[in-house]
């Protein structure tokens, strides 16, 4: 399945949003357990994108689920807009980072031009099965 | 740097070319919803006992398409593994060294299985439409919204919409129209169906957090008559049973208690992140999850051994989403995690 085709955009996001919000919900001062409770069952009970925060009641959201949060009377802080966007390409491995550190950790690929490896030798009893090759 | 779908399935491929006395592909039965082939790897030295009676350790990531640095995380250290049986070098994760003579006691004891990137779709969308994106890439009929969460959508307790679990096709925590309705998460049960498996991770992030169960309600250790076989299923609504614990026994829990913190530790020895071991529900409720249902199958059907189940939260929660889940310099994580999971790998082969 290795295919070296440049990646290029497949799709478009389909419900035309451009941004979403990185949220928390305020806490009030002296917030009880009880209250907390409450709180956060307001929030899965809107059925949102919460995000592993230990510290606090944080999420992912669009426009219209940030008016849903301020109707259901929660005080929200907006941390910042999230622009849907592809991942910035400068994150991304060229083939050349790839096969560098392949060869860098295994030796060249067998069947390469620089292999002067031996081809590896099976063992008695280790082969893969059919249903495993 | 995160590599593409193809890049993690060139370093399986290269693996399985280079060392195939270690390592064996494992074509998976389901190709994912858009159709792209899910590979899997063996990783077993063979000397030592058969491999079909090893203990199993079975790792996966990428479940969550926008938690890039995981399914990098799980080739790395297989490479990781097979370059030191192979050529007797020692793993060195910032301060913590793990000498290769102990790392090819595990390969000789344990019969690893890693499945690096379970939802190939999902990646392949945060890097060419939005990095934010978490589903796969179903199309849920009927609505104008793709994808399910597939970290909701194993059976256990499927369907049941308690804290961070819905119904609903558009929303991010969406469990499916089935329990294993998706073909990429058909992939994680037949391995578990198929292969000894006696310690099961799936890598996320972020938080810093190593969970094992429960993740639907307080654990309890004294009443076995209060389990999740006497709930309701596919309900579409909460447990609604106010003050409801899950039971597990108390050996079982110091097992995991044990093991996870272990894991910290391990952990901790790269840099010093001291990471948290708890409950999944500390967290946040949930239903549907891979660790518990790993977990939960043997006390669905007691014909089936224990598989011990774990979520890892690599990387700290920050203040900006973003960059937690692909942050720009993922390595430090990384190694840390690494050692953590060669930890666990430990444990499997007894020490």
């Amino acid at each position: 399945m290795t295919d070296s085709t440049p990646m290029s955009p497949v799709d478009e996001p389909a419900d035309g949003q451009l941004e979403r919000y990185e949220v928390v919900l305020d806490a009030p001062p002296a917030e009880t357990a009880d209250q907390l409770d409450a709180r956060t069952a307001q929030v899965s009970a809107l059925d949102l994108d919460r995000l592993p925060d230990r510290q606090q009641v944080r999420l992912l959201v669009d426009a219209e689920q940030l008016d849903r949060l301020r109707a259901a009377g929660l005080q929200v802080s907006v941390q910042r807009s999230v622009a849907i966007q592809p991942l910035d390409p400068t994150l991304v491995a060229s083939e050349d980072d790839v096969t560098g550190w392949l060869t860098a950790r295994l030796g060249p690929a067998p069947g390469a031009a620089d292999d002067r490896t031996p081809a590896p030798t099976e063992r008695p009893g280790t082969a893969p099965t059919d249903e495993e090759r | 740097m995160y590599r593409t779908v193809a890049q993690l399935a060139t370093v399986v491929e290269q693996l399985v070319a280079t060392a195939p006395e270690l390592c064996t592909l494992l074509p998976l039965p389901q190709s994912s919803t858009q159709g792209t082939p899910v590979p899997a790897v063996r990783i077993a030295a063979p000397d030592g006992p058969p491999i079909d009676r090893r203990p199993g350790v079975l790792l996966i990531a990428g479940t969550h398409a926008r938690e890039l640095m995981n399914p990098d995380l799980l080739v790395e250290l297989a490479v990781d593994l097979v370059a030191a049986y192979r050529n007797g070098t020692d793993v060195v994760l910032g301060n913590r060294t793990w000498p290769a003579a102990q790392l090819r006691t595990v390969l000789e004891t344990v019969a690893l299985y890693v499945l690096p990137c379970v939802n190939p779709d999902g990646r392949t969308y945060v890097m060419t439409v939005d990095d934010m994106w978490r589903k796969n890439r179903r199309d849920n009929p009927g609505t104008s919204c793709d994808g399910v969460d597939l970290n909701r959508n194993a059976d256990i307790l499927w369907g049941v919409t308690e804290g961070q679990t819905s119904c609903a096709p558009c929303t991010d925590i969406y469990c499916g129209s089935g329990a294993f309705s998706e073909p990429e998460n058909k992939n994680v049960k037949h391995l578990l169906d198929t292969r000894h498996i006696d310690h099961f991770v799936d890598v996320h992030s972020f938080s810093e957090l190593v969970i094992y169960p429960w993740g639907h309600a307080v654990n309890q250790t004294t009443d076995p008559a209060q389990n999740f076989r006497t709930l309701p299923t596919g309900t579409c609504r909460p447990l609604g049973r106010p003050g409801y614990q899950e039971y597990i026994s108390a050996d079982d829990l110091a097992q995991f208690r044990q093991v996870a913190q272990r894991i910290v530790d391990e952990i901790a020895a790269v840099r010093g992140r001291r990471y948290s071991p708890e409950p999944g529900m500390t967290l946040y409720p949930t239903t549907g999850t891979h660790s518990d249902y790993a977990w939960s199958r043997h006390l669905a059907d007691p014909t089936l051994a224990k598989t011990y189940g774990y979520t890892i939260e690599t990387g700290p929660s920050g203040n900006d989403a973003r960059e937690a889940f692909h942050p720009r310099d993922p390595e430090p994580i990384k190694r840390e995690a690494e050692s953590g999971l060669l930890a666990l790998l430990q444990v499997a082969a007894g020490g």
